[in-house]
């Protein structure tokens, strides 16, 4: 059994992803990127019959997936989801909170519910588009230097304090 | 001194508690004036005395509560003003970007040090109302001009926030007591780290963090909103709901204030306003 | 093609809700082929939701004018008078709307811009708003379809607090209710309430002054997109295909708010300058609505021009442009003169553009003496009616057919006070709210003195150093509305009247919002007439105010019709009513909480043997009764006036109305609500095991006072009488049964919590 995750996106603009572009290009309008985009990430760990157990979870709380409103798809990593600009240099970075309330209360109501996975965490996923010509090594450079949150003027997207940042491998 | 201080209340874009805030510093003895967040050159002109940033949902809590706000310009001016020893407030959304700033705790100028993590509650997750009961740390009630007429008796305050959760590195644990400002407690001082005492499962109970020189406070709990006896609810244990109860038959006691009050009275006592 | 082909075919290729004779009643109106824009424009202005097509000569019963009425329905909002208070008349203004069919689909979404669209109806008549409700009926949760009906609670719960919080509104609570009958079709309606100075309402058409000067409109807030086109239409039709359209909006409350705040500065210096303007929100029918609106109920024409609305989508067709439902609009008819001042309120002082990229105020449109309602785009005339027509409402005269409910009794009405009231304080409806109300702000502005919980009815304190208080509840019973629509609709007052009474406060509006089932069916069209029949007599009962002269004046309202589930069942007839209050000195208001060992306990409101819908019957005996409460005006009107006295004279010390569970059950609440260090509880004065005395749901009151302060009252009117004693033990007991309440407070208060949110259902 692997771990199965899926990324969930609003079907219209994020408005969280709007204003962290916006703010991005205000203090580092150098390096922040053409194009910012934000799935809800749900990891479930050992699900008894993988993607299936998860299609059914899916399909079952719409709290999770709203189909009035979000689309979702499988993220076996980097690559899976298909958005976007295509021309653009896209690089992906999962923000976890280290402690979290909702991953926990998932857990029990799906182990509690006869759900077979052992566990689920909740993250958000960020995906950076950046201008075609941009390396990969640059796109990664940048990316994490926008996420982690040093100091005031320093990152955005995470507070290494109290949140797991964890860069994606590209395929 | 013949004016009274002012006090600048900031407005960011979704804040929500400027006036009621404003209102309650004006109660207090002090002049009170909201400042937009694009409002830089009015504020640094008025050079205010001290310097709140309200509740609300600055940016909506977009990416994380604080964060976005903690990067407008309008900070800068803060940011220095704290450095130079103003009194510095921020209430619920105005503590996490507080905390979102680096200013508190302020071991390194700047650098973001602790975070307003979301709550964790067993079995609940988002935004949490309720009155809990706080007490002030000893070293903080000696050198912060926002504590110390509180004294060491519990006082209720209401909470309403998804983020109030106060989280360290690991490594800067050791330090963390000399921040210490504000700890939730029960009605009878005691600190436990259970739900509902401790609401968030906030780190050592902390209600509030200040930094060293103790001028700059962030704290989750609303004191604006127990400003006056009114606004306790009528179920509250302890003295401060002996004095709530006995309201209902002593209309002298409806027009006094609540341990909210103190806060600001604080401050007015800093000013050495009578 | 003739036009009526034509006709037909648009109809359904655009997927239009109007009738072919609705169409070809446009089509006279421009004497041509309707363009798709007028098309959809009416589409929206004659649907149910907006046109009360259905409902019209049947709401004509409501009593809406007295004394104390500014506006009554009609505008955005309804207003009363509240109080003066250093030299400024202020009054009160209150909505009232259902938002059912999109939070039944978006949960979380649909309740958000529920409130955002309340709220803006309010913001719109130049009101401060002050606080808000939500009256919630949801499915059952431990049903068959338990898994949706959690799953819609928790939404919508996330909704109220994701929107509602942010906007800096205090939430006031409402009610929560769970029964079977919303498994498909939840109703989340939505009240705000706001004050307003008398001299400075706003009005929601082109003032006179058009006539002379030059008048322009202004469209302030988020850039349109195509969400919600077709908004009006989806809300009064079944809900048949969840997928079938983006209809439900994305709401914004920190552009609301900044919005809100920007609008605040623009009409202060209106005021200031006096300056005469019109001011709407932008609801259902977007740009078209309000533009035609503003125009026609000013008596002028408008030229709009499509290509200066600032658009998120490139490429829209002008009628989704002209329709569509963004949210967080406000359209603003102000003299050309003054315009750019405005625009640079929003524009630049609010920064709106920047903080919602394509976002601000911009003019789109000018106002005309030609009584023209026109639309450009791209050099094209897009719409050109005349605007008379945009007033023209249609009516249906609605066949109806009653269909009462058969009486039914249980066979036998076994009485074990500790295990029945266990049963009805652990039952969804009995349950403690707290779990939900936990997700509400209710003390932002600072104004707030009982939160939900804590009285029958919150009080707030909403004008700045005045000590008037203000009183408000919302209530509406399900249980009654499936046996006797008549007395659903009369009690969903009479409860809303007790719950404000209680804290002290004198009931000066209400407001209501009627949920019913299809109108086309004759049962369900009998169901909604005795609903506002019922409403009709006991306001005309409880006119408190003016001491019986006038009714209690319903100010504002809303129909919703098909609310029903895929297979057609109907909800329960449900009409839910919201009663505002005010109370001269609020810090005589009385809460729930039982105060002193000692005092006494006055029942107020003889019982009698009427058990139909009641908690004890569906709680213990499993059975949902046939006889419900009668409503005796004239006794309510006589306790109410007691009650109010009584709080007047200050010997009240905590009052609450009997309802659900009868008299038992309100005991062992007034005992739950106390300090957790100053516990309390009830001895009942005699061994009573009479279900009628302990658990009939006849509307009354209990009210705690000292013995010395009932002896002294000289009249005591003969539906008072003293039942009990307070104590200092945390219980319910009589001299041959006890309850000891430390053993059930604990499930009491999480058990919604518990089943909603923690999905711990037992096995």
């Amino acid at each position: 059994m692997t771990d199965v995750s899926i990324a969930v996106r609003l079907k219209a603009p994020d408005p969280a992803a709007m204003t962290a572009l916006s703010t991005l290009k205000r203090i580092n309008p150098d390096t922040c990127p053409e194009r910012l985009e934000r799935f809800e990430h749900w990891r479930f760990i050992r699900p008894l019959d993988g993607k299936r157990t998860v299609e059914r979870i899916v399909s079952h709380f719409h709290d999770i997936v709203n189909p009035n409103k979000q689309s979702w798809n499988f993220s076996g990593g980097s690559g899976s989801i298909h958005s976007g600009d295509e021309e653009l240099v896209w690089t992906e970075v999962l923000v976890t909170d280290k402690v979290d309330s909702i991953s926990e209360n998932w857990t029990d109501i799906l182990i509690r519910n006869k759900y077979e996975v052992e566990k689920v965490m909740y993250s958000v996923l960020w995906r950076l588009g950046y201008a075609s010509g941009t390396s990969m090594a640059e796109a990664r450079e940048r990316t994490l230097a926008l996420t982690v949150t040093s100091y005031r003027d320093h990152g955005l997207l995470a507070n290494p304090i109290s949140q797991n940042i964890n860069l994606l491998d590209q395929a | 001194m013949t004016s009274r201080p002012l006090v600048a209340v900031l407005q960011f874009p979704g804040s929500n508690c400027e006036y009621e805030t404003a209102s309650v510093v004006r109660e207090s003895g002090m002049d009170a004036a909201i400042y937009r967040w694009n409002q830089c050159k009015e504020l640094s002109d008025s050079d205010p005395d001290a310097f709140i940033l309200p509740g609300g949902f600055s940016f909506q809590d977009r990416v994380r509560a604080g964060a976005v706000a903690a990067k407008e310009e309008i900070m800068d001016l803060v940011f220095n003003k704290a450095q130079s020893g103003k009194p510095v407030l921020g209430i619920c959304n105005g503590a996490q970007i507080l905390a979102e700033s680096g200013l508190v705790p302020g071991w390194e100028n700047g650098r973001i040090e602790s975070a307003l993590a979301a709550n964790h509650i067993h079995g609940r997750s988002g935004y949490l109302s309720r009155w809990v009961f706080l007490r002030v740390k000893k070293r903080a009630l000696r050198i912060s001009p926002w504590l110390q007429m509180i004294g060491s008796n519990p006082i209720p305050v209401p909470i309403a926030h998804a983020e109030g959760r106060f989280v360290f590195a690991e490594k800067d644990s050791h330090r963390v007591r000399e921040c210490t400002a504000l700890a939730y407690c029960d009605e009878n001082g005691t600190e436990t780290s259970d739900y509902p005492v401790n609401p968030n499962g906030s780190f050592m109970n902390l209600a509030g963090i200040m930094n060293r020189e103790g001028n700059v406070l962030a704290m989750m709990p609303h004191p604006e909103r127990a400003f006056w006896m009114w606004q306790i609810p009528p179920w509250i244990p302890g003295t401060w709901g002996d004095r709530r109860t006995s309201m209902n038959h002593d209309p002298a006691m409806a027009a006094s204030k609540g341990p909210g009050a103190l806060f600001f009275r604080s401050l007015a006592n800093h000013f050495m306003i009578p | 093609m003739d036009l009526r082909d034509k006709l037909k075919k648009v109809i359904r290729e655009r997927n239009l809700a109007m009738t072919l004779p609705e169409a070809e009643k446009l089509a006279g109106y421009v004497g041509r082929m309707p363009t798709p824009l007028e098309l959809h424009l009416f589409d929206t202005m004659w649907s149910e939701h907006c046109s009360y097509k259905s409902s019209k000569p049947v709401l004509k019963q409501l009593p809406t004018q007295a004394s104390n009425v500014v506006v009554g329905p009609g505008e955005d909002a309804g207003i009363v008078r509240f109080c003066t208070f250093d030299g400024v008349d202020w009054d009160l203004v209150v909505a009232h709307e259902s938002h059912n069919h999109p939070s039944q689909v978006l949960p979380v979404e649909g309740a958000a811009t529920g409130i955002g669209g309340i709220v803006r109806d309010v913001y719109c008549m130049g009101a401060k708003v002050t606080g808000s409700l939500d009256l919630l009926r949801f499915g059952d949760p431990t049903g068959v379809s338990g898994e949706g009906a959690r799953a819609i609670c928790r939404g919508v719960v996330e909704g109220i607090w994701k929107y509602g919080n942010a906007l800096g509104v205090p939430n006031l609570g409402g009610d929560t209710r769970f029964h079977e009958g919303y498994d498909d079709n939840c109703l989340v309606n939505v009240v705000a309430l706001g004050f307003v100075r008398h001299d400075r309402i706003a009005h929601s058409f082109v003032p006179e002054e058009a006539h002379t000067e030059q008048y322009v409109l202004i469209l302030a807030g988020k850039p349109t997109d195509d969400t919600g086109f077709g908004g009006a239409t989806f809300a009064s039709a079944d809900l048949e295909d969840k997928t079938e359209k983006g209809a439900v909006q994305v709401a914004d409350p920190f552009l609301k708010r900044v919005l809100s705040e920007a609008n605040r500065n623009v009409l202060d210096l209106l005021f200031e300058k006096e300056i005469p303007f019109g001011f709407k929100d932008l609801g259902a029918g977007g740009i078209a609505c309000v533009t035609s609106e503003l125009a026609a109920h000013g008596g002028l024409g408008i030229h709009v021009d499509l290509d200066k609305v600032p658009i998120s989508i490139q490429g829209l067709p002008p009628e989704v442009i002209a329709c569509a439902e963004t949210q967080e609009r406000y359209g603003l008819a102000v003299p050309e003169s003054i315009a750019q001042e405005i625009l640079d309120i929003y524009n630049i002082s609010f920064e709106l553009p920047r903080l919602f990229p394509g976002g601000g105020a911009s003019i789109i449109g000018s106002f005309t003496k030609e009584p023209v309602y026109r639309v450009v785009h791209r050099g094209i005339e897009v719409a050109g009616a005349p605007i008379n027509c945009i007033t023209e409402g249609i009516v249906y005269e609605r066949e109806w057919k009653p269909s009462p409910v058969p009486l039914t009794e249980p066979d036998n009405r076994h009485v074990d006070p500790p295990s029945d009231l266990k049963k009805m304080l652990l039952s969804l409806d009995g349950a403690s709210r707290s779990p939900i109300w936990s997700y509400y702000d209710s003390e932002v502005q600072g104004t707030t003195h009982f939160r939900p919980g804590e009285a029958d009815a919150c009080v707030t304190v909403p004008i700045k150093g005045c000590k008037a208080g203000l009183a408000v509840s919302g209530d509406g019973n399900p249980w009654f509305g499936q046996l006797e629509p008549f007395l659903a609709g009369a009690h969903a007052v009479g409860e809303a009247v007790r719950n404000v009474v209680a804290t002290g406060a004198v009931p000066i509006a209400a407001t209501d919002c009627l949920n019913y089932g299809n109108p086309e069916k004759p049962d369900v069209f009998w169901q909604f007439r005795r609903g506002v029949e019922g409403i009709a007599h006991a306001c005309r009962n409880l006119g408190l105010e003016s001491e019986g002269e006038h009714p209690l004046p319903i100010v504002s309202g809303n129909v919703s019709f098909y609310n029903q589930s895929s297979s057609g069942g109907s909800i329960p007839p449900s009409p839910i009513v919201a009663v505002f209050g005010r109370i001269d000195d609020f810090t005589r208001a009385t809460d729930l909480s039982l105060k002193t060992p000692g005092n006494i306990i006055i029942l107020v409101g003889p019982r009698e043997d009427e058990f139909g819908g009641s908690l004890y019957y569906r709680s213990c005996l499993e059975h949902s009764g046939g006889k419900v409460p009668l409503f005796r005006g004239e006794l309510e009107y006589e306790m109410a006036r007691f009650v109010l006295d009584c709080t007047e004279a200050g010997i009240s010390q905590s009052v609450h109305d009997i309802s659900e569970g009868g008299l038992a059950l309100a005991a062992v609440e007034m005992a739950l609500a106390t300090r957790k260090d100053a516990r309390r509880g009830v001895i009942l004065d005699k061994g009573f095991k009479d279900p009628v005395f302990l658990y009939s749901e006849t509307p009354g009151y209990l009210i705690e006072m000292s013995p010395e302060d009932w002896e002294g009252i000289s009249a005591k009117p003969d539906f008072a009488s003293p039942i009990g004693k307070v104590t200092d033990n945390f219980s319910i007991s009589s001299n041959n049964w006890k309850l000891n309440l430390s053993e059930v407070l604990e499930e009491y208060t999480t058990l919604l919590d518990r089943i909603i949110w923690r999905e711990e259902l037992s096995e």
